[in-house]
């Protein structure tokens, strides 16, 4: 058996019931909710990014484990980016919020199968990453609002420090990715 | 990352926010990201089993890492295979269980045939759902063969006379050296002398010979109709068409005479592949015509009838089944029946045919035409001697066959 087809996720989304159709609700749901706190926070609506959303979600809530999350979450930022000029606004934790339970629900319903019962023991785990994910947000926020608050001086030097420690992160994180070796099963790495 | 480095590079900290649970997922991701490829194995419990009976579709993955979290497996489903859990799709935790998972798919064909059941597609996730891995497609394939389940209706029907001290229950049909007595005759040339009877020979006046039965059990041969597939099947548990009777009856009756000691022989007509048992007996020889009746497939068209053989013993008994949709098999009954053999015909047309189709007026008036022409041929191959009779179960046919062997030797003036 190959990779599932469209045909085939479809018919796994059509017998989604109980946790796999929250997940799946959520996949459509939360890119949703996140454009339009975007909206509210830069004061007017955005109609073409939105509908671009709903569609790129609802491709993802059939096939979640395709490219298109990616192609969510860059339109989100996007947008945020463009019409959001306030750098403190408290809207970016809802899109936070919005973003992780997007991502955590896309990860949940790639790994399982929509009509598959899912016990307590599979979902429980899901939820409390959901949770350990966006709960830093805030706290990521505060010292934001904080920070801008004390006006610090050396800016440039922050801003250098910060991106050192973006290249480390993501040096680590490709050093530590799997190479295929000759085993009886292939693997395929989920990009996040 | 990139968000993180567009917020840092942009100066919008509040890109930061936005990227937190992504860096956070990511982070977690990678630090429980295992170092090895974990191995998944999945079998067939059985190869061979029969119609509405189940097996198991084991799946196991081993992972010396202990960094899997869940397993998934989607088994496609196929038609006439019902699936547990719902439409073949599991899902297990795995974590804190250690090394290895395993999971379960039963698998209950409920109807004959073969299958390729296939393989699973098996999903292990590590923790954060930062890894997957899917099993590979190829390997061997779990083929499973499903055997008729040998249908019969019998429990009115009386058992069938038991001949004590034969191999097989039903005696020989056949005149010759035996040791069972059969009948007193005048002598001919040829009979041993140490047959004579002198008793009745001596009342009669002329020599009087003792004959008997041969010590030999009855040959049954049944011959399939496999040309077409008329009607619906839903399963063991539903519908069945004529080419479900037809296989079940064909099993039940090869289980009912050798279960009875007879020796039986098959010969499917119509069938694309070339299905012919030779006569033989016994539990393994059984197993033989089950497996044989599971791998017809219809051609569509009449191939074969030259497997049915051109000499079969006088006496032996012919069970042709078949749902008679074309002349060909009362034709060639009737032609067996006047070269002096037992000749039955199952008929294997569902009864309720006609109520298959109610939603087609024309269908179903079509059907009620056609049964009132076969009752014509049925009536007429009936004054030829050979009986035509709707499947009731083997014990059944039995009591039929008696009455028909029974009344031949009242024709021929010999006992039956």
């Amino acid at each position: 058996m190959s990779r599932p087809t469209f045909d085939d996720s479809l018919w796994l989304l059509s017998r989604a019931r109980g946790p796999a159709l929250v997940a799946r609700t959520a996949i459509v749901v939360s890119p949703i909710v996140a454009t339009i706190c975007t909206a509210i926070a830069a004061g007017r609506p955005f109609v073409l990014g939105a509908a671009v959303i709903v569609v790129l979600s609802a491709w993802c809530a059939v096939l979640p484990d395709s490219a298109a999350g990616l192609f969510v979450i860059a339109t989100l930022a996007l947008e945020w980016i463009i019409r959001v000029d306030d750098h403190t606004s408290a809207w970016s934790i809802a899109i936070a919020v919005s973003i992780g339970v997007f991502h955590m629900a896309l990860a949940c319903a790639s790994a399982a199968p929509g009509g598959a019962p899912m016990a307590r023991s599979v979902y429980a785990p899901w939820i409390r990453n959901t949770a350990v994910a966006i709960v830093p947000s805030v706290a990521v926020w505060v010292a934001i609002v904080t920070l801008d608050r004390l006006d610090p001086g050396s800016a440039s030097l922050l801003v250098a420090v910060a991106l050192i420690a973006v290249a480390v992160a993501g040096s680590w994180s490709v050093s530590r990715s799997i190479h295929r070796r000759s085993a009886p099963t292939r693997s395929k790495q989920v990009s996040l | 990352m990139a968000l993180s480095a567009l917020g840092v590079g942009l100066r919008r900290p509040d890109l930061l926010v936005i990227a937190t649970p992504l860096i956070i997922a990511a982070t977690a991701g990678t630090m429980s990201r295992p170092s090895s490829i974990p191995s998944i194995r999945q079998w067939l419990g059985h190869d061979t089993v029969r119609e509405g009976d189940a097996t198991t579709l084991h799946i196991s993955v081993e992972d010396t890492d202990d960094r899997i979290t869940t397993i998934a497996a989607v088994l496609s489903p196929q038609r006439f295979i019902e699936l547990r859990p719902q439409e073949g799709q599991t899902m297990i935790a795995v974590a804190g269980e250690r090394v290895i998972g395993s999971m379960e798919i039963v698998v209950r064909p409920i109807r004959w045939g073969t299958y390729n059941v296939g393989r699973a597609l098996v999903v292990a996730t590590s923790g954060w759902g930062a890894f997957r891995w899917i099993a590979p497609g190829d390997g061997p394939a779990n083929r499973l063969l499903v055997v008729p389940r040998p249908s019969g209706h019998d429990e009115r029907a009386d058992a069938p006379a038991a001949t004590p001290g034969l191999v097989g229950s039903h005696r020989s049909p056949r005149y010759g050296s035996g040791t069972e007595f059969a009948t007193i005759r005048p002598f001919s040339q040829g009979d041993r002398m140490h047959r004579i009877r002198w008793p009745p020979s001596l009342r009669t006046g002329t020599l009087q010979v003792a004959t008997t039965w041969a010590d030999q059990d009855r040959h049954v041969i049944l011959i399939a109709d496999a040309v077409a597939d008329v009607g619906r099947s839903t399963g063991i548990d539903g519908i069945a068409s004529s080419l479900d009777i037809t296989t079940r009856a064909t099993a039940a009756l090869a289980e009912h005479h050798l279960a009875q000691g007879d020796r039986v022989s098959l010969v499917v007509v119509g069938s694309q592949r070339r299905h012919r048992l030779a006569p033989a007996t016994g539990a393994q020889h059984l197993r033989r015509v089950l497996a044989t009746l599971a791998t017809i497939e219809p051609a569509g068209v009449l191939i074969g009838p030259d497997r049915i053989p051109k000499r079969i013993g006088r006496g032996s008994l012919v069970i042709i089944l078949s749902p008679l949709r074309s002349p060909w098999a009362l034709t060639r009954a009737v032609a067996m029946s006047d070269q002096g053999l037992l000749v039955v015909v199952v008929d294997c047309l569902p009864p309720d045919i006609e109520q298959q189709y109610p939603h087609d007026v024309h269908t179903s008036a079509a059907w009620r035409i056609e049964k009132l022409r076969r009752e014509h041929h049925f009536l007429r191959a009936g004054q030829r001697g050979v009986a035509v009779v709707p499947w009731n179960g083997p014990a059944r046919l039995d009591a039929i066959v008696r009455d028909l062997h029974g009344r031949r030797h009242l024709r021929s003036g010999r006992p039956s």
